[in-house]
This record gives C-alpha cells, sequence and structure tokens, in this order.
C-alpha cells in the first residue's frame, strides 16, 4: 500500500529509470538521478543523526536541487520547510524560531542568509551532501518504521498576530489530493508540467507529486520569467507543456499583457488554477486563446492541501458572471455553517469547513490556533470527526454548485498569496513615528494600501516594512493622514477606508 | 514631452519617483507584473496607440529611455 510520497519516486524510477523528471534552467534529472540523489541527502542527514519527524528548513531558488533536498529529508524521516530565500531575515527568524529546524540545506548562493539564521554547524550545502553514496538498507530501516499520517512538510503562511503560522501537512493528505487530481485529470506520463508557483507556497504541491506520481515531467520557470510572460509562452510552446497549475494572478498577467494572443500556446490540454479569484474577463480571454484546453477551477486553503472543490469548467460565462467553486473533491467532506454552527440552508451564506484524509496536522508549535480552527464537527458530537473552519464564506447555487462569497475576517488573497492584514499593519506599526495603522485591500489595481497616521515619512515606514515581510506584502500605496478616522466603538473605521482607498 | 507623459504615465501607476535615474526598473523594484498591466493600458490611452503583444518584453520596458524608444515606434507609424 501506499504509505510515503517515496513510493511515487520509486515507482516512476522504477518504470522511467531515464525519463527526465524534472528540468530548470540550469539542467535536467532523470528519475534515476533524482532517487539517486534523494537517497544520498537522506544518508547523508541520516549519518547526522537527524531525528525522527524533526524539521530541516531548505533554504533555495526553485530548482531541481531543491526538490531532491525535500525528498532527501524524507528518506531521512524529517519533515521539510521550504522557506523563501528572499523573505527578510526578520520574518525568516520568527519562522525559525517556531520551528526549530535541527539543520538547514543551502547553496553557497543562500549560504550568508542562513547563518544570519542558525549556526554553522547546522548548515549544510547541497552540492557536498550529495555527493553521498546511499545507504539502503540505514534508508530502508527508517522508512519501515513510518505512516503516512507522519509529517511531509511544513509550509508557513501569514499570520494575524505577526508571527507566521506553520501548517503541517502529512504524507496522507498529499497522497489523497494527489490520487483524487490524478484520477479527475487523467494524468498519465505524457503529461509536461510547467510550475510557476514558489516551493514555499502550497500552489506548488500538485507540480512536485502530480509529477512524480504519474512518472511525467516538470519544467521548473524561474520567478523573474512571470513579469513579462511572453517569455514563459514561448517557453511552454517550445517544450510542448500540456498542463499547468498556476495561481490565477499569473494567468491574469498573461491574458493582460495580450501575451495569450501573441503566442500560440495551444499545446496546452489541461488549464488548473487555485489560491484566489479567477475572474471571468481574463478566464474568457485564455479560452478564447485556447479553446480545446479543459479549465479546472480549483478551491482550498493550505490547511486541506492544495485543493477540497474543483469545478470543471463546463458552460458559458459573460464578463461580470463569477465562476463557482463547484463540489467536493473525491474523499473531501464539507460542511457549510452558518453564525450559530448549524447547517445553512441551500441558498444561504455561512463559513465552509472541511472534513476529510486531506487536512493538516494543525499548526506546528501552536496549539492554541490549531484548536481554534481545527474543531469538531458541531454536525456530529458522538466521535472524533475534525473540521477545518477556512473562514470563508460560501453558499450553494440553484446548480448545486458553492460559490465563494467572501471572507469573514481580514484576510486578503495578492497574487495568489494569503496574506493577513493584521501582520502588516503589526510591521507598519514597529516604525518610529507611527501611531495608528489600518491596511485595506484595493480589489480593482491589486494593491495593497497602507493608511497611517504619525510623525514619519512614508519612506521611513516602508524601508521599515520591508525589513519584516516578504516584497508580495509591502504595500504598493501608503497614505498618510493627520488622524486615522474611528467609529462608534472608537476603533479605526476600516469601512470607511476600505471604501475611500480600497 | 513625450518623455513628460511618459512618466506622468508611470506616476498614475507606480509609487517611486526616481523613474529618470533608474537605469532597471525591474531590478530596483519600481514595477511588477500588475503595475506593467496597467502602464500599458496607461500609455495606449495618453499616446491613443495599441502596444502589440509581441513588444511586451522587459527590454522595452526596463527604464525610461526603453518606453520613450518603444513608444517613437507607434507614434511614428
Amino acid at each position: 500500500m501506499i504509505k510515503s510520497v517515496l513510493d511515487y519516486l520509486e515507482y516512476s524510477a522504477g518504470l522511467y529509470p531515464e525519463k527526465t523528471a524534472v528540468t530548470d534552467v540550469n539542467g535536467s534529472f532523470s528519475y534515476a538521478d533524482e532517487l539517486r540523489l534523494s537517497k544520498s541527502i537522506g544518508t547523508f542527514l541520516s549519518d547526522r543523526k537527524l531525528p525522527i519527524n524533526a524539521p530541516v528548513v531548505v533554504l533555495m531558488d526553485k530548482c531541481k536541487e531543491a526538490l531532491v533536498s525535500f525528498w532527501g529529508i524524507t528518506y531521512a524521516g524529517g519533515i521539510y520547510v521550504p522557506l523563501d530565500c528572499h523573505a527578510p531575515v526578520a520574518r525568516l527568524k520568527l519562522i525559525i524560531e517556531v520551528c526549530s529546524p535541527a539543520y538547514v540545506i543551502t547553496d553557497s548562493a543562500n549560504r550568508e542568509k542562513a547563518l544570519e539564521l542558525v549556526s554553522a554547524e547546522k548548515i549544510f550545502l547541497y552540492d557536498e551532501m550529495a555527493k553521498t553514496s546511499p545507504d539502503e538498507k540505514v534508508l530502508s530501516d527508517i522508512q519501515a518504521g513510518r505512516i503516512d499520517t507522519d509529517p511531509l512538510y511544513i509550509i508557513f503562511t501569514s499570520g494575524s498576530t505577526g508571527v507566521p503560522k506553520g501548517v503541517v501537512i502529512p504524507h496522507r493528505a498529499v497522497i489523497d489530493f494527489t490520487e483524487e487530481a490524478s484520477e479527475v485529470m487523467e494524468f498519465s506520463e505524457n503529461e509536461s508540467f510547467a510550475n510557476q508557483a514558489p516551493f514555499y507556497f502550497d500552489a506548488s504541491v500538485p507540480d512536485l507529486y502530480c509529477t512524480i506520481r504519474n512518472g511525467a515531467t516538470l519544467h521548473i520557470i524561474p520567478a523573474a520569467w512571470f513579469v513579462f510572460p511572453i517569455k514563459v509562452l514561448e517557453y511552454i510552446k517550445e517544450h510542448k507543456i500540456n498542463a499547468i497549475f498556476w495561481v490565477p494572478s499569473a494567468l491574469i498577467v498573461a491574458a493582460n499583457l495580450k501575451a495569450v494572443r501573441s503566442v500560440d500556446v495551444t499545446c496546452l490540454k489541461k488549464i488548473m488554477f487555485c489560491g484566489e479569484v479567477m475572474p471571468v474577463k481574463q478566464y474568457n480571454m485564455w479560452k478564447a486563446a485556447v479553446p480545446d484546453a479543459k479549465y479546472v477551477n480549483y478551491y482550498g486553503p493550505s490547511e486541506t492541501t492544495y485543493a477540497s472543490t474543483y469545478y470543471v469548467i463546463d458552460r458559458e460565462f459573460s464578463n461580470d458572471e463569477f465562476l463557482p467553486i463547484g463540489r467536493a473533491a473525491i474523499n473531501t467532506g464539507i460542511v457549510i455553517l452558518n453564525d450559530d454552527d448549524g447547517e445553512c440552508k441551500k441558498g444561504e451564506t455561512g463559513e465552509l469547513c472541511i472534513r476529510g484524509s486531506s487536512l493538516a496536522l494543525g499548526y506546528y508549535n501552536n496549539p492554541e490556533k490549531t484548536r481554534e480552527q481545527f474543531v469538531q464537527n458541531p454536525l456530529s458530537p458522538y466521535y472524533s470527526d475534525i473540521i477545518y473552519r477556512t473562514g470563508d464564506l460560501v453558499k450553494i447555487n440553484e446548480r448545486d454548485e458553492i460559490e465563494y462569497v467572501s471572507r469573514k475576517d481580514f484576510q486578503i488573497k495578492h497574487m495568489g498569496y494569503r496574506i493577513e492584514l493584521g501582520e502588516i499593519e503589526n510591521a507598519a506599526i514597529s516604525a518610529t513615528g507611527v501611531r495608528r495603522t489600518c491596511c485595506v485591500y484595493n480589489d480593482k489595481r491589486k494593491q495593497i494600501v497602507l493608511i497611517y497616521e504619525g510623525s514619519a515619512t512614508e519612506d521611513d515606514i516602508k524601508k521599515t516594512i520591508e525589513e519584516k515581510v516578504p516584497d508580495y506584502m509591502v504595500p504598493g500605496k501608503i497614505v498618510k493622514l493627520d488622524a486615522l478616522p474611528m467609529n462608534a466603538n472608537d476603533k479605526i473605521d476600516r469601512v470607511l477606508l476600505k471604501e475611500r482607498y480600497g | 514631452m513625450m518623455e513628460e507623459k511618459i512618466v506622468k504615465a508611470l506616476e498614475a501607476v507606480c509609487d517611486e519617483s526616481d523613474f529618470k535615474t533608474s537605469e532597471d526598473f525591474l531590478e530596483d523594484g519600481i514595477i511588477d507584473s500588475f503595475q506593467i498591466v496597467e502602464l500599458v493600458g496607461e500609455l495606449e490611452e495618453v499616446f491613443d496607440i495599441e502596444i502589440s503583444g509581441d513588444d511586451i518584453l522587459p527590454e522595452n520596458f526596463i527604464n525610461l529611455s526603453a518606453i520613450c524608444e518603444l513608444i517613437s515606434k507607434y507614434t511614428e507609424d
């Protein structure tokens, strides 16, 4: 039986040893290379007595060596933690405090940054590790003791108090998603995926696992290319890429910049998106350029492993309509709860809650947050039935499809990233000469707007924020007011500010 | 005249204002992919042109003089 994602890797390496498993701008690994190198990294770590289920950070840009590092850590019985090597050191330090990694795997380009996070004896360079000759006996002994509810990875997401939350995902959850997606999308060894999402972001999970599960090929596209997507589309055309799992932002930019009209990418047969709302206008631009592809709108938070519902687009949509998020994925349960924790009737708006094998094991080293979000299903009180409360408000339409309505709180989606506005407000308030702050999101311009009162200049605040949060969370616009408007409860009037600047 | 109009379009879309000195808008983090989208729309409106998708390449938007050159290509025709 399948109990580890390594079963996928070993299966594909057995069937297609010479086939290209992954390629990036610097070269390729065959399935045999990928398996051997993962075992080298695994052996290196087990030689250094990596404790079972201990987190190991991978600090490098997305590249084929990062994948091998993930699976090497998995072979050694550890949990891989991909981090954004471009994130500010202050934020990375917060993450390191939460997960206290046993080791950090990095490359020469990121070694300096790693040294700011942990002591030198905990840092290993990939190139050195990859020279280790694999010890099959040691690795198979470790794997014999592993179960499918053991953690595979931890992905950190924005936290409203300013401390990122580490979502702990077990093998079982990734296997559940990968099996389901492979069946629904009919993936085979003929698939060529073009990866868009960074590996520290859950949106890359299907790229990694749908590839190795099916003996397909993964093309890692550098993040910088997506600013001018024509280059990405030319790559897709040249390499006959036929399947993509992208965040809507990447598809939107390609549509708006007319790239999708300029380059013939009709080689694409399966176009899947998840992470934020895909506007119909840009979907229709894609549909016009690539009419024969199958388009799938996925929905789901990182806590339930990439996606929990999906909608295979099967009818025409006009630009003023919204794409539904469809139905629950196979082996995923959904419950829509009203404010009194009762079940919503059809058409009634309530919070989407998710049950099933795709659920995370909670937030690493954060039992309080875990207890808030992963709770007993109020509709079945007689045995353990845990649901994840997404904070997303939805309703069921007359076609029995789920429709996304809005958020319950101050979380936003920007460029596909999930961001708590509170985290940016907290970063801004730490600048000297700032009294009050409020962040709103301008949905039309896709811009984060920070409004503040105090003596600090816009530049001072921007610098402080840049030291604390990743680029994608830095406000696109900063507005200084003599005084922030207050509401009747003596709180900052968010509603008014959202109307004015959002 | 054209340069001024382009700077105005940049100001409408981006926060930063050192457009005249920056050699590389992308490297300096002045413009991101969404701002490129808006900038293209703004330039098309201001100059009453339609920029072809084939021209939306980094080298044509890397700095002020590159954008000037691109726009001249369209306004000369």
